[in-house]
């Protein structure tokens, strides 16, 4: 199958979470075990279709097509993908305790079950899914990139957790945290497509530098988008430190900066975030934010004009990095 | 790809107030005095940039960041 030109985030997504279902039904477990996962999985689907951009599925379908031009053969590397980001969602939910309604009436121990099984087997069993068309160095390769992708992402929740309590925050700090992150997940998806699709290093390379710069682009334009939350920032609910609060922390001194010390101490507990909104734009922190997350997006489109990436799949790569780029996402 | 000099760009308007000031008013007097060379296309980015951000009301911005919530990259 080639990449049609109508392809949308929607279908792509299907074709992934299909694969899913079927891995899960053919699983030899269970009933409960298999409701439990599907769980997750529904939750996932509802959100791939209600967003105009679904990188875990999106990312690794499109890389391979532009490459190679076929998409279908990328969907058991997108599905092993998804379950990464599912599962990495899922222990985000509960230790944020911001579970979606369909985990209502399960017990921690179920969803911490259901997580570490979407991040530890289940993946391994998606990749065997690639089939005798795919040899076994490259299948080698393709499962090297998976994991080394989930130890990337351990590491940058590792530095996550650490962040917020350290003194002397700074904005460049945080955007490193962005970048092993967001980005560092996007980078080793992008690299698990080149490599199936067998490309050179430099073009791996290439595709591993655009996921990293569209993941933290994505992270950031993220994190300021959650301040402007009108139901309330979970960032500053949880006094999580992100970009544009350390901006302002940065930039605000003597009486100032304690004023807005104890603005923040005052949002973790009331959802009415109005007064830091205010500071934030009084400090130019939003500027600030906008114009980084311009620059990762500049660097992303240059990584994709440097792998040669070909067309249609080029075309869909850009729309879906410029959907979440601030100045040029809207209706 | 060699935007480093863009990246300083931003990183000296966050720790200097009188160069953040100045940028805003001058951008390439300030650029000329930092010593940092950005290309045509990339001070074309900036100002276009600038543009945009500086003309941005209240609601503009509430708009922008609801649509980047609803149609970003969940992450």
């Amino acid at each position: 199958m080639t990449l049609a030109r109508e392809e949308t985030v929607v279908d792509r997504a299907g074709a992934v979470f299909d694969y899913l279902d079927q891995m899960v039904d053919a699983a030899d477990a269970p009933k409960s075990w298999r409701d439990l996962l599907r769980i997750h999985l529904s939750v996932g689907r509802r959100q791939a279709e209600a967003a105009a951009v679904f990188p875990c599925a999106d990312l690794p379908i499109l890389v391979h097509a532009a490459i190679t031009g076929n998409s279908a053969a990328a969907v058991p590397l997108a599905a092993a993908c998804t379950l990464v980001y599912l599962g990495a969602d899922l222990f985000d939910n509960l230790a944020d305790e911001e579970l979606p309604e369909e985990w209502a009436g399960c017990s921690p121990s179920q969803i911490s079950l259901a997580a570490a099984t979407m991040l530890a087997p289940l993946p391994q069993l998606a990749l065997s899914g690639m089939g005798r068309a795919t040899s076994p160095e490259t299948m080698l390769r393709v499962s090297q990139a998976v994991a080394q992708t989930l130890l990337t992402m351990g590491i940058g929740q590792h530095e996550d957790l650490l962040f917020s309590s350290r003194e002397g925050l700074t904005a460049d700090a945080c955007r490193r945290v962005a970048e092993r992150k967001a980005g560092g997940e996007l980078a080793g998806f992008a690299r698990a497509a080149a490599v199936l699709a067998g490309a050179g290093a430099e073009v791996e390379d290439a595709y591993a530098t655009f996921g990293s710069c569209w993941g933290t682009a994505s992270q950031i334009a993220s994190d300021l988008a959650d301040v402007w939350d009108p139901a309330g920032s979970n960032d500053l609910l949880n006094g999580t430190r992100t970009l544009p609060i350390v901006h302002a922390m940065t930039v605000l001194e003597g009486a100032e900066r304690l004023e807005f010390d104890r603005l923040l101490e005052r949002s973790r507990h009331s959802s009415d975030h109005a007064g830091t909104r205010t500071v934030l734009r009084r400090t130019g922190s939003v500027t600030y934010t906008m114009l980084v997350v311009q620059v990762y997006v500049r660097r992303a489109a240059a990584a994709l004009d440097s792998a040669g990436a070909g067309q249609p799949a080029r075309g869909e790569l850009e729309r879906l990095l410029k959907s979440g780029s601030l100045i040029d996402c809207g209706d | 790809m060699s935007d480093e000099a863009l990246m300083s760009l931003v990183d000296r308007a966050i720790s200097d107030p009188a160069f953040r000031a100045k940028a805003q008013d001058d951008l390439d007097g300030a650029l000329a005095e930092s010593g940092l060379e950005l290309s045509a296309e990339e001070l074309e980015a900036v100002r276009d940039f600038q543009a945009k951000a500086q003309g941005m009301n209240d609601a503009d911005l509430s708009d922008l960041l609801a649509a980047n919530r609803r149609q970003g990259a969940p992450v």
